[in-house]
C-alpha cells in the first residue's frame, strides 16, 4: 500500500488493517493523520443539533411564502419545486411516527445553476487559482 | 431530519461563525435551489442534492469573503492581546483553529473537494458528481489539499512561523 492510498483511507471511515499497518511505520502518513485531525470540524454540538431539528419546518414555511410571491408568474419547473418541497416536508415531519421514505429529490434532474464566480483574492484567501490541472502522483490512478 | 439538509449544514458550518449563521446559510441554499427549480426547465443531469450543495458552497464562500471585509473594516477593534501558549491543550486548540482557517484559503477546487469529503463525509464518487469532475480528479485535488495543509501546518509550527493567515 502506498501513502496516497492510505491518505484516501484516512479521509473517512475506518482504515483497513493494511492502512493501519502502513500508518504505524510511515511518519509521513502519521503527519497526514495528524493534520486531517486538526483540520476536521468537531462533532455537531447540542446547539447545532437543535438548530438542525427546527430547520426543515422554517425552510418549508419560507419556501411556501416565497412561492406564493411568485405564484402566477412561474409555471415551468413546478414538478421540480414540488419534489424539492416534498423533501423538505418529509424532513419537517421526520420526528413524527409516520415512516418517511427517501426524499424524491434524488430523481430530480435539472440544469446546473448559474452561481457567481467569487473572487477570493480580494479577501486574500487564496493565491493559487489553478485547478483542474493537477497531477496525481499515484501510478494506480490513471484518469487525469 | 433530511439527510440533504444535514449534509448541507455540515458543509456550511465550515464557513459559518455560529450555529445560527450555519442555519441561515443552509436555509438560503435550499430556498435558492428551490427558486432555481421553478425558473429552470428540467433538462440536464445535475441532481437536486448536487445543485443545493454547490449553491451552499458558494454562499459559504461569499459569507467568508464578507466576514473578512467586515473584519478588515473593524480592524483593531475587539481584538484582545494574543494569549501566550500555556500548555499542550491550548497549543492544540490554536493549531486546530489555524488549520481549519487554512482550509478556507485552499484553492477553490481543493477546498470544495476537501470540505465535501471531510465535512459532509461524501464518498469520492459523490464528491466528483457534485462538482462535475472525475473521481480521479477529485482524489487528486484532495491529495493536493492535504499536501498544502501539511505544508501550512509545518510552516506555522516552525519557530517564528507566522500565525496570521
Ligand atoms: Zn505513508
Amino acid at each position: 500500500m502506498i501513502c496516497e492510498e492510505v491518505e484516501l483511507e484516512l479521509s473517512g471511515g475506518e482504515p483497513s488493517t493494511e492502512a493501519r499497518a502502513h500508518l504505524e511505520r510511515c511518519t509521513a502518513c502519521q503527519e497526514t493523520a495528524r493534520v486531517l485531525g486538526l483540520a476536521a470540524l468537531p462533532p455537531l454540538t447540542q446547539t447545532e443539533r437543535l438548530v438542525l431539528s427546527g430547520l426543515a419546518a422554517t425552510t418549508v414555511e419560507r419556501a411556501r411564502s416565497q412561492r406564493r410571491r411568485g405564484e402566477g408568474v412561474r409555471r415551468v419547473g413546478t414538478l421540480a419545486l414540488a419534489a424539492g418541497l416534498g423533501a423538505l416536508l418529509a424532513s419537517a415531519v421526520v420526528s413524527r411516527p409516520a415512516p418517511v421514505s427517501e426524499p424524491m429529490v434524488r430523481t430530480v434532474m435539472m440544469t446546473a445553476p448559474e452561481v457567481p464566480v467569487l473572487d477570493f483574492d480580494e479577501a486574500n484567501l487564496s493565491d493559487d487559482e489553478v485547478f483542474f490541472e493537477v497531477g496525481w502522483p499515484s501510478p494506480t490512478e490513471g484518469d487525469l | 431530519m433530511s439527510r440533504h439538509q444535514e449534509t448541507v449544514f455540515r458543509v456550511v458550518r465550515r464557513y459559518a461563525g455560529s450555529a445560527d449563521e450555519a442555519r441561515d446559510l443552509t436555509q438560503r441554499a435550499f430556498l435558492q435551489a428551490l427558486e432555481a427549480c421553478e425558473r429552470t426547465p428540467l433538462s440536464s443531469a445535475v441532481p437536486f442534492k448536487a445543485w443545493v450543495l454547490r449553491i451552499a458552497i458558494n454562499l459559504g464562500k461569499n459569507h467568508v469573503r464578507d466576514s473578512v471585509k467586515r473584519e478588515a473594516l473593524g480592524a483593531g477593534e475587539g481584538q484582545g492581546p494574543r494569549v501566550a501558549l500555556a500548555d499542550e491543550a491550548l497549543e492544540r486548540a490554536e493549531q486546530e483553529a489555524l488549520t481549519r482557517r487554512a482550509v478556507l484559503t485552499l484553492p477553490p477546487r481543493q477546498r470544495e473537494v476537501f470540505t465535501l469529503r471531510i465535512d459532509a463525509g461524501l464518498p469520492f464518487a459523490e464528491v466528483s458528481a457534485t462538482l462535475g469532475i472525475t473521481e480521479g480528479n477529485a482524489k487528486a485535488h484532495f491529495h493536493h489539499a492535504v499536501k498544502r495543509l501539511k505544508e501550512e501546518v509545518a510552516r506555522l509550527s516552525a519557530p517564528g512561523g507566522s500565525h496570521d493567515l
